[in-house]
């Protein structure tokens, strides 16, 4: 049996505010509710990276923000998606090149599918996610690293250690 | 139920199981006018979560997960072979205490939280489903779950009052709102279960299609003989729970002592006490 | 044979604890495991060899000894009442001797055998003995981190040896006087023992365990009192061959005594001062052996009482405790306080199950004394290991002890695990105990409660000395010295053995006990299928069960491979987490209400006693 064909079947989200206005949210929030009803595509939200497929970021990614970005990422297990929610998310939108924020989420980790729009339409979003699924169906189990704030992966043995796969943004020489 | 019948359904239990977990989430989705996953959902979530990287905070947690899935499966069998029904509580109290030991074994906050208040659900629910065990001596003459399954008359009739309990504690075991605070989704994110993942959640998963079998299964014993009587009694209950975690919110731990033991440790007892009359 | 076996085993204990006082340092270590080894043979010879029981008349010349004995025990305590200046004492002391001199004038010549060992007493032995033996093993090693000088040690460790003589005796006494004996004989080295440290707060507690335990004393010479008024012999045998009212009052006494020696409330506060004591004390006099007391006197006499309103009364009162105990219990956080009150709760268990008297239910009380005598000395001594090698006293100190000292944690979770869960003989104890008390509703919803909240308290002290750290790979077992080691793997060998071979050790151990004066248990077994009246417990649970709980210390230490380590969950923050524990503080208005009620309990037992009497 490929089991890679259950991947799309029961995609499980992780929803992450990386500074967004709350507008995408609330959109994500809508295509949970009963009028776009995701759960009836095996979407659950689960608000654990650990059980996560699916990283939903919104928001320009705050300088207070990139450390827990990138530490909810690397607790994420292979295979596993990001889907950027929003202009913001995608370029840093009417936030770009300001002090305080990080240019859009692919400066950070990489990202699989991109959805604009200020704020993104729970169409867009269901869509953007079903192209993450077709990416995610075709993925291994390799490790996927962050850009930025990366730590070591340490191997003892057999076993991968990725506690400190992500740095704190004190250690980054940044 | 013993014999060749209890012997299948133990061994399919996982199935069983995982359609009624199914069955569980369409229900819940059509009563908010939703769609809903589709029913054969929990299998896919079961096969997705084996192709998942394997990752463990640290190995006796991982282990312990599926002490905790075997103890679960232990449990069922014990019930479905028409065993002893208060060891079934036993054995279903020592397939708990692997998920309690491995929530407290992991130093995170909500896993620790989790653990804690999995203990105060255990003592919600537990003494009432012991009183349903007594209630069923009281008829049959027997502790075993198989005597219960001669019993001519139901012994629903007899056992108002504990049926009332039992169902007043459902949502405790089930972990449905209002008793929910043991995994409490939005505020612990799943409490004892929130390390886990992969293969290792996937023991946890399974487990609780298992703790859904074994609960409407000790539903359908209030039939008696009768069990297409249990069973209509157990798809009442089925309908009730869910729509009553539809309806309610969480309440806290001490809330939920109070209103479980409170409202239906009084009513068996007294149940019990016009059985013992009689 | 069984009658010199018997002497050994009452009277070696004293040779042996002298033997050891005066042995020189290096050797004294090897004699205790010696004394220990032969103690231990002998009670097993016993065990095996007895067939019937065996009535045993002392000399004429022992009764002398023991009035003697007596009077000297009683001056001693007056003695110590008046040094310490504590008017209740002296009181107590005056009140006893002069209860004890009107008996002693009023008794006429004994016309039985002062001593019958029945198999009951035989299968205490075994508890006596075995437990008692290894925790004057582990005592050896322990005293050694004590400050006190080696002669004082010897001296430790002699009196716990010299003990198990007592409690030997006490098991197979017949005669009510030789009995009080021996009971003011516990309460003596309570009393020693709990004050053996000599710092302020040892003083106060063992001075309150005496005047307790001198109360108790009380009790039983009242209940002779009223055996002598009657002018009926004083032994147990004769009054539970009398059916009369006044045989049912005598035994409303003689039982409120020994509840006093079981710390059962309002008389909780001594055992809890006696956690002052060295742990090897709390092990053997207050967890396994002496307070087991309580629910041997209503187990002897449970067949007197069955049916009667006393009985009632007694059961209600265990039940009651039962509950009270375990809930006071979730609110310490000492380990050893929350050991001292789970022992409480079991034992009202044990006397609530001992009063109900049916076979099944006694064949129950029967099963927790010796299986909780097992699991409460191992644990008593994992606190003891903890405390000395860990400097951990109070569950806060021990957050995370699993990274530390694995195997103490599992052995103190085999404990826990042992009293809670399925295949182990205390929880089928309990189970039997429902199934035994289900005829009467309320009882039985004591212990359905009373289990639950022992569970909860349990696995929240456990779940606290379980958190592990993610960054550290793997367990390694940690150094232990090898007396602390090898006694407790044997109590936890033992306790993991038993409950695996549960069916035949019931049927083996518990029945024939019980069988002689308690006939129709009915429990059977088919290997190690367990057969009841009311249902059985098959063998492919025993197995499955076991298997389960094996697994889990080979958990603890198999390393998974080729599985990725992550770091813990916090919200995407960093933070390292200190695990603390919960309390559920118990307000004080309840555990002040539950004081009374046991006081109410309590009083309505002796009330009966009087009215029983007086009908």
């Amino acid at each position: 049996m490929r089991l890679e064909r259950f991947r799309k079947k029961s995609p499980w989200i992780l929803h992450y505010n990386a500074g967004s206005c709350n507008g995408c949210d609330i959109e994500i929030l809508a295509c949970l509710a009963p009028r776009y009803d995701v759960e009836r595509l095996g979407i659950l939200n689960r608000g654990n990276p650990k059980q996560a497929d699916i990283l939903l970021v919104t928001g320009p990614v705050t300088h207070r923000s990139r450390d827990r970005l990138v530490e909810l990422y690397t607790q994420m297990a292979e295979p596993k998606v990001v889907v950027a929610v929003g202009s913001c998310t995608c370029s840093g939108g009417i936030f770009r090149h300001m002090y305080h924020v990080g240019d859009g989420v692919d400066q950070f980790i990489p990202v699989d599918s991109y959805v604009a729009g200020c704020a993104a339409r729970p169409e867009q979003i269901i869509e953007g996610v079903a192209r993450a699924l077709e990416i995610l169906e075709h993925k291994s189990h390799e490790i996927e690293r962050p850009f930025q704030l990366r730590g070591p992966l340490y191997c003892s043995g057999e076993q991968t250690i990725r506690r400190q796969m992500a740095a704190k943004v004190s250690d980054e020489t940044n | 139920m013993g014999g060749v019948v209890g012997w299948l359904l133990i061994l399919l239990a996982p199935l069983i199981g995982g359609v009624l977990y199914g069955m569980e989430r369409k229900l819940k989705a059509r009563m908010q006018r939703r769609a809903g996953p589709p029913l054969m959902q929990p299998f896919y979530d079961f096969f997705k979560l084996i192709d998942k990287r394997p990752m463990v905070v640290h190995s006796l947690h991982g282990y312990l997960g599926i002490l905790h899935f075997l103890g679960m499966w232990l449990a069922l069998a014990v019930l479905l072979s028409g065993g002893d029904l208060l060891m079934v509580i036993f054995m279903h109290l020592l397939a708990n205490s692997f998920l309690i030991v491995a929530a407290f074994s992991v130093r995170s906050v909500y896993s620790q939280l989790g653990g804690m208040r999995q203990l105060l659900a255990i003592l919600a629910y537990e003494p009432i489903f012991l009183l349903a065990g007594v209630g069923f001596y009281f008829l049959s003459g027997s502790f075993e779950a198989k005597a219960v399954f001669e019993l001519s008359s139901a012994p629903l009739w007899a056992m108002w009052g504990i049926v009332i309990a039992i169902i007043i504690v459902m949502p405790a075991k089930l972990k449905k709102s209002p008793f929910d605070m043991a995994e409490a989704h939005q505020e612990i994110i799943g409490g004892a279960e929130i390390e886990y993942s992969g293969l290792f959640y996937e023991a946890l998963y399974t487990a609780r299609w298992l703790e859904y079998l074994f609960a409407y299964a000790f539903i359908v014993l209030f039939g008696g003989a009768n069990w297409l009587l249990g069973l209509a009694l157990a798809a009442v209950v089925f309908l009730l729970v869910t729509l009553v975690d539809n309806a309610t919110t969480r309440l806290n731990w001490q809330q939920t002592v109070a209103i479980t033991l409170g409202l239906s440790l009084p009513l068996g007892a007294i149940n019990l006490l016009l059985i013992g009359i009689q | 044979m069984i009658e010199n076996l018997t002497l050994f085993l009452i009277l070696g204990p004293a040779l042996l604890a002298l033997v050891v006082y005066g042995a020189p340092r290096r050797l004294y270590g090897p004699l205790v495991v010696l004394s220990s080894a032969l103690l231990f043979s002998a009670a097993l010879l016993a065990w095996l060899l007895h067939a019937q029981s065996v009535a045993i008349a002392l000399p004429a010349w022992t009764h002398a000894a023991i009035v003697l004995l007596d009077f000297a025990l009683i001056g001693y305590f007056l003695w110590v009442g008046v040094r310490q200046n504590h008017r209740l004492i002296v009181l107590l002391a005056l009140l006893q001797g002069a209860l004890l001199g009107w008996v002693l004038y009023a008794l006429s010549a004994a016309p039985l055998a002062e001593i019958v060992v029945d198999k009951l007493g035989a299968t205490l032995w075994l508890l006596v003995t075995g437990v008692g033996g290894l925790i004057a093993w582990y005592a050896v090693g322990y005293m050694r981190h004590e400050s006190d000088s080696p002669r004082r040690q010897q001296a430790f460790v002699a009196i716990l040896i010299a003990f198990l003589g007592v409690m030997n005796a006490l098991f197979v006494a017949d005669s009510i006087e030789l009995f009080f004996l021996l009971f003011e004989l516990t309460t003596l080295s309570s009393f020693i023992l709990i004050g053996w440290r000599r710092d302020a707060a040892s003083r106060l507690s063992s001075l309150q365990a005496l005047w307790m335990n001198q109360l108790g004393g009380v009790l039983l010479l009242l209940g002779m009192g009223v055996i002598i008024w009657q002018g009926a012999p004083l032994f147990f045998s004769a009054l539970l061959e009398s059916q009369s009212g006044w045989a049912l009052g005598a035994a409303a006494f003689l039982i409120a005594g020994a509840l006093i020696k079981g710390a059962q409330m309002p008389f909780d506060r001594w055992l809890l001062g006696a956690m002052v004591a060295p742990t090897p004390v709390s092990a053997i006099l207050h967890s396994s052996t002496m307070v087991k007391i309580a629910p041997f006197m209503v187990l002897k006499l449970g067949v007197l009482l069955h049916g009667t309103p006393l009985a009632v009364a007694v059961a209600y009162f265990g039940g009651f405790v039962f509950v009270a105990g375990a809930f006071v219990a979730l609110a310490r956080n000492h380990l050893k306080e929350i050991l001292a009150y789970s022992t409480i709760s079991l034992l009202g268990l044990m006397v609530m199950l001992s009063a109900v008297a049916t076979p099944l239910a006694l064949s129950a009380a029967l099963t927790l004394i010796l299986f909780h005598g097992v699991a409460k000395a191992m644990l008593f001594m994992e606190a003891g290991v903890l405390e000395k090698l860990h400097h951990a006293k109070s569950v806060d100190e021990m957050g995370g002890m699993l990274s530390r000292a694995p195997m103490s944690v599992f052995l103190v979770l085999l404990g826990f695990a042992s009293i809670t869960l399925p295949p182990f003989g205390a929880l089928v104890g309990k189970w039997v105990a429902i199934e035994a008390s289900a005829q009467s509703a309320f009882l039985f919803l004591f212990v359905a409660l009373g289990s639950v909240v022992i569970a909860l308290l349990y696995f929240k002290v456990a779940g606290y000395m379980l958190g592990k750290p993610g960054s550290q790979m793997g367990l390694t077992i940690e150094r232990i010295p090898r007396v602390f080691s090898v006694t407790t793997l044997l109590l936890g060998v033992t306790l993991a053995l038993s409950a695996i071979l549960i069916a035949p050790t019931l049927v083996y151990l518990i029945v024939p006990a019980i069988e002689p004066f308690a006939p129709g248990s009915e429990i059977a077994h088919k290997g190690l299928t367990l057969m009841l009246p009311s249902g059985d417990l098959p063998f492919w649970q025993i197995v499955g069960a076991w298997l389960l709980l094996l697994l889990l210390p080979l958990a603890g230490l198999k390393r998974m491979r080729r599985v990725d380590r992550v770091r813990e969950y916090s919200g995407g923050e960093r933070i390292e987490m200190q695990p603390v524990t919960f309390y559920f503080p118990t307000p004080r208005w309840i555990v002040r209400a539950m004081a009374i009620i046991g006081a109410i309990f309590f009083g309505l037992i002796v009330l009966l006693g009087g009215v029983l009497w007086v009908a």
